[in-house]
């Protein structure tokens, strides 16, 4: 317990006079409203926040940010939350993961004692044999998995998306980012400024009075300028070809997550630099942490984390941190100074840091071990733009070299300086970007069709002062051994082993070891890796360079990528009458569609005996107009078409290049040159386009206008013997069977609408009138249809009654009794065909069909069993078990009273009366025989033509 | 900030035209009642009266929303990934694009100077995409009390 409140601190952003009482591990804690779930527990004495990934070592506070490895806990229900980072809440129930039973007494902590067996690669190399175990050994080694929990309830968070196109987006809410956003704004481009913590500032907020003078007012004239968006507590999650970039949002209210998908004209990368950990004996013991770390809890959040302390100080952050420790009371018990070359060996203690070794040979005694060693520049976006940053020695870190003309970066990823020359460089930075910005903007203006013109900013390109590079000693590793990755547990020893063993190039050597592979993904352990591995291979950092970068820069919740469940549903004009007529929902595609309205069985024999009606407006139409229609039915279906007059409509097959069987549907002449195309409910989508491809790719000359119209007219099939006296009482069509005979097409008015189209087709086998609305009038000619059919006995039928009468007729349906092997002969359409036409699509391939033969045959079958019906996909098979066919189609027919298929059989099976084995689900089998007809009822057809 | 509006316009007459219009793909004339806009080459879409010639009428094929307010384009693009910035998409601008995916039409056309959208499913979509734009304005207090 050594951690404490000190007295109020002038930029602390914690609130003294609002309590928070919240738990953890638990027990009862009371922070302050504006502390970080680490901050309020290090005030209150608590050093211990994890369990290390492999050996579970105890850890502590490091960096206190996001992107702290040692501060992953669980949040409610929520895993992975960073400590560092997540404001406390009232009530918040904060806990441990990846300690069992407890995080004070963790029994997996036994690693530690045999952690020398536990070498890079041991689970490859000791769980690979014998393969049968796997298994076995994956529940065992999956208790000691790291990560939170995730509950099985389902989750009510709201997750949303939004596109945006700022000018200019800003990466980094410090000194120089503020300074790039507002010169951006300035010059007149729009501006998204993002900040990954909840507050501008950047490490002006932890530093002098002065510093924060500047920050007050940096934010001040963010906060006047209209155009400039600040979205704080976000991520830059990637930045993606063309500058699209991706944005989690976390400040949305009502919202957790938020994705942005940014496509910016020129991004500016102000993401600053982070504090690199030294590797040395017990650098993981909680209480050794970075400076920034120590300056963020004091000044940010009035907490000091230890009592005596032991400053390692290589750079000026280090010199802050002991003016900060002094000024709240702690005793500093000594201050190495790297510059003239002491170091620290080791520090000792169990379970915390009691005691530090310098390399001088002297012990101090301490609680709180302060390291600044060092700063990596978090290069990731520049990377995914291309850049490859090099490594400057003099100052011990990366920096950027060639970036494309839509990125800049600016800020301490650039190079130092002091506040007023990094606003500097961040002023002409942002200028730069915004006359960038604006001049794609003049040009895409210009292009667009209805774009304004606008004056391009002047072509010459501001001069960016540069930033210098403040000399810095080179420090990665003391002469004793710690941990290079804190996520992973993976150690100096370990990555100078994996380099013996041969694993030579760092790339191996990450994959090996799992080094940098963490949550942290490498931004604080990569740059000591790659000097460990540098030492150990006889390489500088400069010729085995980094990796390669990859986003997400932070972890993004699935929940952020699936936004809002959108899914487009189509609906017919009738839905609101099914919905409230009980009609079973049947998700058809995107379309929403009755199924039945409670026994289907009983719909069937209304349509059977009486008349029932169907709502069909899923039916595909398009419209075609011109004089070369005729060329483009004779084109795309394998029927002819030439002779179809005025009021006749006429059944068709399409067929791919492939010769497999695309569509089918009929088509009327509805005047000279006007024509109706219907497609199958599922394939409207695939024929427009396949009409349209045909025409624009080959056919441009030909004059035909297609236009998609099913969703215009709304499409009721009124089937039965006595749909004719139905619809007659509603139209002034004259239905008398010489007036309209079947396959024909007529318009006029039905229930007092005008301009409906109907046609004397339909898919029961019955007498029946496909009658197509206006759509907006589809509800009420439904309702009337109902009301004055009463006395006829009429009822509405579902998806589930159509296909089983279809079925009783032996009518295909494409895609369910074909396939996508399914060519056009064989599939009960060979009458269809005619390869004597000059030309269509899918000819070559059919006349190839036609001569080669051995296709599979479309049958209708029966069970000799009549109460049996085989699920649809039940093999045919030979007494041997050899597959000669599958059942595509099978129902019980309440008209016949007995069970009635559809199957593909091979060739030779094609035989009325031919016996067949139908293998059942179960193992058993059953026998079946062919049928002459495809039509299990009705095979003459009379009824639907009387 | 003037007030989230939106209105189902579906009503509307609305003919497909394969002829006459000098309008481009990508921009509208006229307003209100007696817009036209194209979104790709040959063919045009019109609003009120029947046009002359070969025409095909779109009145039921399509549901027609208008959106109007200056928070409309955010709202949009909560769904739809078109820059709509004034300098890119002003009132005059047409575009066929994907809106909470589905294939749509996108017409700006400025009431009273305040930003207005006319967004064009086919009609199966109305349904939907309503809902959609209901989710999506809940946080710009979208007042629904107009619709349908």
């Amino acid at each position: 317990m050594s951690g404490f409140r000190t007295p109020p601190q002038a930029g602390e952003v914690i609130d003294r006079s609002r309590t928070v009482d919240f738990e953890w591990d638990r027990q009862s804690y009371r922070g302050y409203e504006g502390d970080t779930i680490a901050s309020a527990l290090t005030a209150q004495g608590e050093m211990v926040f994890s369990r290390s990934f492999k050996y579970h070592r105890p850890r502590g506070v490091l960096t206190a940010t996001y992107h702290d490895p040692n501060l992953m806990v669980q949040v409610g229900d929520d895993p992975n939350v960073r400590a560092g980072h997540r404001r406390i809440e009232p009530g918040m129930v904060v806990e441990p993961q990846n300690v069992w039973p407890t995080l004070d007494f963790d029994v997996k902590a036994s690693n530690r004692l045999v952690g020398r067996f536990l070498s890079p690669g041991f689970y490859y190399k000791t769980f690979m044999s014998p393969r049968p175990l796997w298994p076995a050994y994956q529940k065992v080694l999956a208790r000691f998995a790291a990560g939170g929990r995730v509950g099985p309830e389902r989750r009510t968070e709201r997750y949303d998306h939004r596109h945006a196109h700022p000018d200019v987006l800003v990466v980094g809410g410090g000194p120089a980012g503020m300074a790039a956003a507002i010169a951006a704004a300035e010059s007149g481009a729009s501006v998204i400024l993002v900040e990954e913590e909840p507050y501008l500032g950047g490490h002006l907020r932890y530093g002098t009075a002065a510093d924060r003078e500047v920050c007050d007012e940096l934010i001040s004239r963010v906060r006047s300028i209209a155009d400039l968006e600040v979205m704080t507590d976000s991520v830059v999650a990637g930045r993606y070809d063309h500058n699209w970039v991706a944005v989690v949002q976390r400040d949305v209210s009502g919202v957790s997550e938020r994705l942005v998908k940014a496509r910016v004209k020129t991004l500016v990368v102000a993401v600053g630099t982070l504090e690199r950990p030294y590797v040395f004996k017990g650098n993981d013991l909680p209480g050794v942490m970075l400076s920034t770390a120590v300056r963020r809890l004091i000044t940010l959040y009035g907490t000091s984390p230890g009592e005596r302390a032991v400053v390692l100080t290589a750079n000026p952050s280090g010199d802050a941190a002991v003016a900060d420790l002094e000024r709240v009371g702690v005793a500093i018990e000594a201050v190495l100074d790297a510059r003239s070359g002491v170091t620290v060996l080791e520090a000792g203690g169990t379970g915390a840091v009691t005691s530090v070794l310098d390399s001088r040979g002297n012990r101090h005694d301490a609680d709180l071990l302060v390291t600044a060693t060092g700063w990596t520049s978090p290069t990731l976006l520049l990377n995914m733009a291309g850049d490859r940053p090099r490594y400057e020695p003099t100052s011990a870190r990366f920096i950027p070299t060639d970036l494309p003309d839509d990125v800049l970066a600016t800020g301490g990823i650039v190079g130092d300086g002091s506040v007023d020359e990094l606003v500097a460089h961040g002023t002409a930075t942002g200028t730069e970007a915004g006359r960038r910005a604006l001049t794609l903007k003049a040009t895409w203006q210009r292009l667009a069709p209805a774009g304004r013109s606008m004056d391009p900013p002047p072509q010459d390109p501001l001069d960016v002062p540069s930033l210098s590079h403040d000399p810095h000693p080179e420090m990665f590793r003391s002469s004793t051994h710690g941990f290079v990755d804190y996520s992973e547990d993976v150690s100096s020893k370990d990555l100078i082993a994996a380099a013996k063993e041969g694993y030579d190039s760092l790339e191996l050597a990450k994959r090996y070891t799992t080094a940098g592979m963490g949550p942290v993904q490498g931004k604080v352990e990569a740059v000591n890796a790659l000097a460990v591995h540098g030492e150990a291979t006889g390489a500088s950092l400069l010729e085995t360079a980094t990796t390669t970068w990859r986003p997400p820069y932070a972890p993004v919740r699935l929940g952020t990528l699936a936004g809002r469940r959108y899914e487009p549903v189509r609906h017919s004009p009738m839905q609101p009458w099914h919905e409230t007529h009980g009609a079973k929902p049947l998700a058809a595609g995107q379309w929403i569609r009755p199924e039945h309205y409670g026994d289907p069985a009983e719909e069937v024999r209304a349509v059977r005996k009486g008349v029932g009606i169907i709502d069909v407006s899923p039916i595909g139409k398009i419209d075609l107009r011109g004089g070369d229609v005729p060329k483009l039915l004779e084109f795309v279906y394998v029927n002819k078409w030439s002779k179809l007059s005025i009021g006749k409509v006429r059944y068709g097959v399409m067929c791919g290049e492939d010769g497999v069987i695309l569509d089918d549907g009929v088509t009327g002449r509805l005047a000279e040159n006007h024509y109706m195309m219907s497609t199958t409910s599922g394939g409207a989508g695939t024929v427009w386009n396949w009409l349209d491809e045909w025409l624009q790719t080959s056919f441009p000359n030909w004059d035909v206008r297609v236009t998609a119209v099913t969703d215009g007219y709304a499409s009721i099939n009124v089937a039965g013997p006595r749909s004719r006296e139905l619809v007659g009482r509603l139209t002034d069509i004259d239905l008398s069977p010489d007036a309209f005979p079947y396959m024909e097409v007529r318009t006029g008015t039905v229930a007092d609408v005008a301009d409906c189209f109907v046609w004397r087709i339909g898919f029961t086998g019955e007498l029946s009138y496909e009658v197509h609305i206006p759509a907006g009038h589809g509800l009420e000619v439904w309702g009337a249809l109902l009301d004055v059919g009463a006395d006829l006995g009429v009822r509405p039928f579902g998806v589930e009654a159509q296909r089983i009468l279809r079925l009783e007729k032996g009518h295909l349906i494409v895609g369910q009794d074909t396939d996508g092997l399914s060519q056009g002969f064989g599939m009960g359409v060979d009458w269809a065909i005619k390869l004597d036409k000059a030309d269509f699509a899918g000819k070559p391939e059919l006349v190839w069909q036609g001569e080669h033969g051995q296709y599979p045959h479309l049958v209708a079958i029966q069970t000799s069993e009549p109460e049996l019906v085989p699920p649809e996909a039940c093999q045919i098979i030979d007494p041997d078990g050899t597959i000669r066919g599958r059942i595509t189609s099978s129902r019980l027919s309440p008209t016949l009273g007995r069970s009635i298929c559809l199957g593909q059989v091979d060739a030779d099976l094609d035989r009325p009366s031919q016996l067949l084995t139908i293998k059942l689900p179960n193992g058993t089998t059953t026998p079946a025989r062919v049928m002459e007809h495809h039509a299990h009822f009705d095979p003459e057809g009379g009824r639907a033509r009387g | 900030m003037a007030e989230l509006t939106f209105h189902d316009r579906s009503d509307v007459p609305k003919w497909r035209v394969f002829e006459g219009y000098e309008v481009r793909p990508g921009t509208s004339t006229g307003s209100g009642g007696d817009l036209v806009w194209s979104v790709s080459p040959g063919e045009w879409t019109a609003l009120g009266g029947q046009p002359d010639g070969e025409v095909v009428d779109l009145t039921h094929v399509r549901s027609m929303f208008r959106l109007t307010g200056e928070q409309a384009a955010t709202l949009i693009n909560r769904v739809c990934a078109l820059d709509l910035d004034d300098g890119m998409f002003p009132s005059g601008a047409a575009a066929r694009t994907l809106f909470a995916g589905v294939v749509t039409e996108l017409v700006r056309d400025d009431v009273d100077g305040a930003p207005s959208y006319l967004i064009l499913p086919s009609r199966s979509f109305g349904t939907y995409l309503r809902r959609v734009i209901e989710d999506a304005g809940a946080e710009f207090q979208l007042r629904l009390d107009q619709v349908r």
